[in-house]
């Protein structure tokens, strides 16, 4: 029976086809944006790992503050690691960026060279891709960094620098501020020459290799050799903010769009199995006549579902072929391509990815329309053939005001014009549409959940994009804003008496792992009266308070423990929440310097940073770096400018899915009522009237699922923000001005109205005769 | 007996809204025999036409169809019963839309083991010039005609029509009725047919009458006119 039956999907495609075509437009494009960011997800994380391993990327590095010796070097590499060092300087280029320039790897975190060769002889240099790309600098070209001149003679990037940020605490990338380059040893060694005053940082990598140690077996053996009076830092290759950092990023995306992908798909085969009820109901007396005939509920059941489950399918794949095509997971890649410092990867096809686009949209539509379609088969061949309509079709409200609808056109027939309607007073008039509007509501209560699904989905996906745009906001506001002074100095070497116009302060890095992510905060030991914090820290040495951002990232309160890690000494600091400032400048907690100072077995006078609202006079050999607000307020910049592709993206994707879906319901509600329609037009309704009866009734689904999806949309999106953004290292401030919520829902009722009116010519395509058609 | 009710009673509704539409029905059809159930709007014909049909449950009795007792079968069972056994012709002809005069009739052709020849029945039924017209370019009897075929098709022992003609002109109607009695002569099929048209009767085997839910009078037409001498359709 089926091979007859299936004559008809054609015809049933050809007849609706208009808007089986939007339904796949809507499918290949949900299934495109899910295989690109899942399909891009796998590339860059399985990509940049193998890159990174074939590149020997380190197992974990330390820093001292002065070289080792050859002897405890050997001493380390006899044990069977593979040790190399990574000594740096930070130069400045013309523009003032920071290239920090290295001597070529040898055998770990080795270069992978996008084009060109490595530096061969002086006066040559490898740069990182990205710095290269924000300053249109190619190979061939050259670069001038403090006075000296080199040809680029390579562009690259290394395994270490996977997320070129200056030091682990930066919020963020910023190429155009700061990039690696790579020259001959003997260059190197010239440079450190040429410049003596230049604070160079001591930093060496290691692999475990084949020696059967553990990282803490190396950070012991360090320490035991001793070298823990000089280790300024340890850093396991896990807990290192650069390493992976792209696969790190994209670990989210792959996780969440898969699992958007099942729920926008559910929602789109929802929508299908609404047309299918639809045609169901249209063709009750048939179904009901072949049961009749013997027909068995399986085999009509598969029928219904096999055209939506054939279009859903090839919706799938085509998305799925867009998805890995170059215009999918090569242009998702394009993001993280622009803010980490990645080898060009070749596009991986994963085979789950492959079998999910293809299965899982025509397994979900099955299941959906199933479910959603085998009760109305359920019915008996009577029922059906009777077409029957269920009690809850009809509420008992409507019942009796259906009956002074009729009374009412009857009375209006009677005096030989519907004018007299509307001329009779207005109050009852409104009283009687609204009534009619509810009951039509109520009819098409299913058209209606499925416009509120789809409103919420929309939502959600609109609130990730305005989350992204406020939190880049409110990070680049309130970096600014906490930031009272001009100048930062990080001291390598302080001088015992503090310079005139300098605020002493004494900070540490500590770490604390959340979510998965290993995230640094500073601790920033403060006197009181500090002009630059607002914050007055009472003395105690595990008394801390919390920053605005920590408080919003972790969800602390006052009194709450907080415990960070020295990674370097592998201690744990349990620290007392003992208040919370408005500082959000940064992952930062603040305690009393003295207090720090005793914690940390400091001198009495000890600081290693100088805040100033003035530059000040220090010599250079004893900074390790100077930081303005300026460059706080650009850095904090960068993420608007870095999400707005995606911000915009987000907010296209949610107005165009909410269009989609009210436009398909809302012709669905038409073409259920178009009997209904096509009786008042005989009764002299006009159209006017019409919409506003069958039509206008769902500006209150509209405004009530707005008013119930927007804040449900904010603190689903609120809640798993967080999670979202596990390894970024910034506060969550998430919060909202008002006027937005109030942006949001004129926006959505703004796309109600268009589609409305929009509709109004499907509505005057439906004439009379349709009365006279459906009377048998 | 090829089809036997014994006191089929059905009720409808609860406390103020019950009825008893079937008050204890009895009546026997032979094999190959043209039964005609007449009454008035709500006499019970129609439910007792679906109580034999297996679409509506009785609440009590016994229907009997070659000897298969079909009062208290499951929907599967009924499903199948109504798939090896019966045909149904309704007064709007329920066909698929949008499947065409041939692809209709095949629906049900796939239902059966043992179908008719398609182009027999086409010509039989005159709509082989039909055969790939879709439902709305037909008239009214040739609808019903495609409809008539689509029950024949699985050569069914026993059809039961529900008003047939009820939404025919006259000479429409006596085309199909004409129809009918071939059927019934070339195929042996019993046929159970449910009007208001009192003029058929005179073309059956056997006249059953139905009054507020009980048969008030039955019997055999021992001369019966054809379908073609039948006058005041």
């Amino acid at each position: 029976m089926n091979r007859v039956l299936r004559k008809r999907l054609l015809r049933d495609l050809k007849s609706n086809f208009l808007r089986y075509l939007a339904l796949v437009i809507l499918i290949v494009m949900g299934m495109y944006v899910v295989v690109s960011v899942v399909g891009a997800a796998d590339t860059i994380i399985a990509g940049s790992t193998d890159k990174a391993e074939k590149n020997h990327v380190e197992d974990g590095q330390f820093a001292v503050f002065f070289p080792l010796t050859d002897a405890q070097e050997r001493k380390l590499t006899d044990a069977g690691i593979l040790l190399e060092r990574m000594f740096s300087l930070d130069l400045e280029a013309e523009d003032d960026s920071i290239v920090r320039v290295m001597k070529s790897r040898e055998n770990i975190n080795l270069i992978d060279l996008d084009e060109g060769h490595p530096a061969e002889n002086s006066g040559e240099i490898v740069l990182e891709k990205r710095y290269c790309e924000e300053h249109g600098l190619k190979t061939g070209g050259s670069i001038t960094i403090s006075g000296l001149e080199f040809k680029i003679v390579g562009i690259g990037s290394t395994p270490d620098y996977d997320m070129p940020v200056r030091r682990f605490s930066d919020m963020a990338v910023e190429s155009s501020r700061f990039g690696t380059g790579f020259v001959t040893e003997k260059q190197y060694e010239e440079i450190q020459k040429t410049m003596p005053s230049r604070a160079e940082d001591y930093c060496y990598a290691y692999r475990l290799i084949d020696s059967g140690m553990t990282d803490n077996e190396v950070k012991q053996m360090v320490r035991e050799y001793g070298l823990d009076h000089a280790l300024t830092s340890f850093v396991k290759k896990a807990d290192n903010p650069r390493i992976l950092a792209a696969a790190g990023d994209m670990q989210i995306n792959r996780e969440a769009g898969l699992f958007a992908g099942v729920i926008v798909m559910v929602l789109f085969t929802y929508v299908i199995s609404v047309f299918v009820i639809h045609q169901i109901q249209q063709e009750s007396s048939v179904i009901g006549t072949l049961y009749a005939l013997g027909a068995k509920k399986r085999d009509l059941l598969l029928h219904y579902i096999t055209l939506p489950t054939i279009l859903v399918f090839i919706g799938g794949v085509a998305g799925a072929l867009l998805g890995f095509s170059k215009t999918g997971i090569p242009t998702q890649m394009a993001d993280s391509y622009r803010y980490c410092s990645i080898p060009t990867l070749d596009v991986r096809y994963s085979v789950y990815l492959i079998v999910y686009s293809i299965v899982m949209p025509p397994a979900v539509s099955a299941v959906v329309n199933y479910l959603v379609i085998n009760r109305r088969l359920s019915r008996t061949a009577l029922s059906l053939i009777r077409n029957e309509q269920s009690v809850k079709e009809f509420p008992r409200t409507e019942e009796s005001q259906g009956k002074r609808f009729f009374s009412r056109i009857v009375c209006a027939a009677a005096g030989g014009m519907t004018g007299s309607v509307r001329r009779s007073s207005k109050s009852p008039k409104l009283h009687f549409i609204r009534l009619f509007q509810l009951r039509q509501m109520m009819r098409e209560r299913r058209a209606g959940l499925t416009v509120v699904c789809g409103m919420i989905i929309a939502l959600l996906v609109l609130m990730l994009g305005l989350n992204c745009y406020v939190l880049c906001r409110n990070v680049q506001k309130d970096s600014i804003n906490s930031t009272k002074f001009e100048y930062m100095y990080s001291l390598k070497y302080p001088e015992k008496d503090i310079p005139e116009g300098g605020e002493a302060c004494y900070a540490e890095t500590l770490s604390r792992t959340s979510m998965g992510y290993t995230i640094n905060v500073s601790v920033i030991g403060i006197r009181k009266d500090n002009p630059y914090y607002d914050t007055e820290p009472a003395k105690g040495i595990n008394s801390i308070i919390i920053s605005k951002s920590v408080q919003q990232k972790y969800g602390l309160h006052t009194g709450d423990q907080l415990i960070l890690k020295d990674s370097a000494e592998d201690i744990d600091y349990a620290f007392t929440v003992e208040g919370i400032c408005d500082y959000a400048g940064g992952l930062a907690v603040f305690m009393d310097i003295d207090s720090m100072r005793e914690l940390f077995g400091r001198e009495e006078d000890y600081y290693n940073m100088l805040l100033s609202d003035q530059e000040l006079t220090i010599d250079e050999s004893r900074i390790y770096n100077i930081t303005t607000k300026e460059d706080i307020a650009r850095s904090a910049s960068i993420f608007t400018s870095l999400m707005m592709s995606l911000i915009i993206m987000m907010t296209v994707s949610a107005v165009f899915i909410f269009c989609m879906v009210l436009y398909l319901m809302m012709g669905v509600m038409i073409d259920r009522a178009s009997f209904g329609i096509s009786l008042v037009r005989v009764f002299g309704f006009r159209t006017g009237e019409i919409k506003k009866l069958y039509l206008d009734g769902n500006a209150w689904i509209v405004a009530a699922g707005a008013i119930i999806g927007i804040p449900l949309a904010k603190v689903i999106m609120d809640a798993l923000y967080p999670w979202m953004i596990a390894n970024a290292a910034v506060g969550m401030n998430l919060v909202f001005p008002w006027y937005l919520y109030a942006e949001i829902f004129a926006g959505v009722m703004a796309v109600y109205f268009v589609i409305n009116a929009l509709l109004v010519r499907k509505l005057n395509r439906i004439t009379p005769a349709e009365v006279l058609k459906n009377r048998e | 007996m090829y089809l036997e009710v014994k006191d089929v009673k059905k009720s409808y509704g609860k406390d103020d809204s019950y009825i008893q539409v079937l008050k204890g029905i009895s009546t026997e059809v032979k094999q190959g025999q043209m039964c005609v159930i007449q009454g008035t709007s709500g006499s019970g014909k129609s439910t007792l036409l679906n109580c034999i049909g297996g679409l509506d449950n009785m609440d009590s009795g016994s229907v009997k169809v070659d000897g298969q007792e079909i009062s208290g079968l499951r929907p599967a069972k009924l499903a199948d019963y109504r798939r090896d056994h019966l045909g149904f012709i309704f007064q709007f002809y329920n066909l698929v839309p949008n499947l065409t005069v041939r692809e209709n009739i095949q629906v049900c052709e796939y239902l059966s083991k043992q179908p008719l020849d398609m182009t027999e029945l086409l010509e039989t039924l005159g709509l082989a010039e039909h055969q790939n017209k879709f439902p709305s370019q037909l008239s009214g009897g040739q609808q019903q005609r495609c409809a008539i075929a689509r029950a024949l098709i699985k050569n069914p022992k026993l059809l039961l029509c529900d008003e047939p003609t009820g939404a025919l002109d006259s000479g429409t109607s006596r085309d199909i009725l004409i129809l009918l009695e071939e059927i019934n002569q070339k195929y042996g099929t019993t046929m159970l047919i449910v009007t208001h048209n009192n003029a058929i009767k005179d073309m059956v085997h056997k006249v059953l009458v139905v009054k507020d839910g009980l048969i008030t009078k039955e019997y055999e037409n021992h001369t019966r006119v054809p379908a073609a001498e039948l006058e005041d359709l």
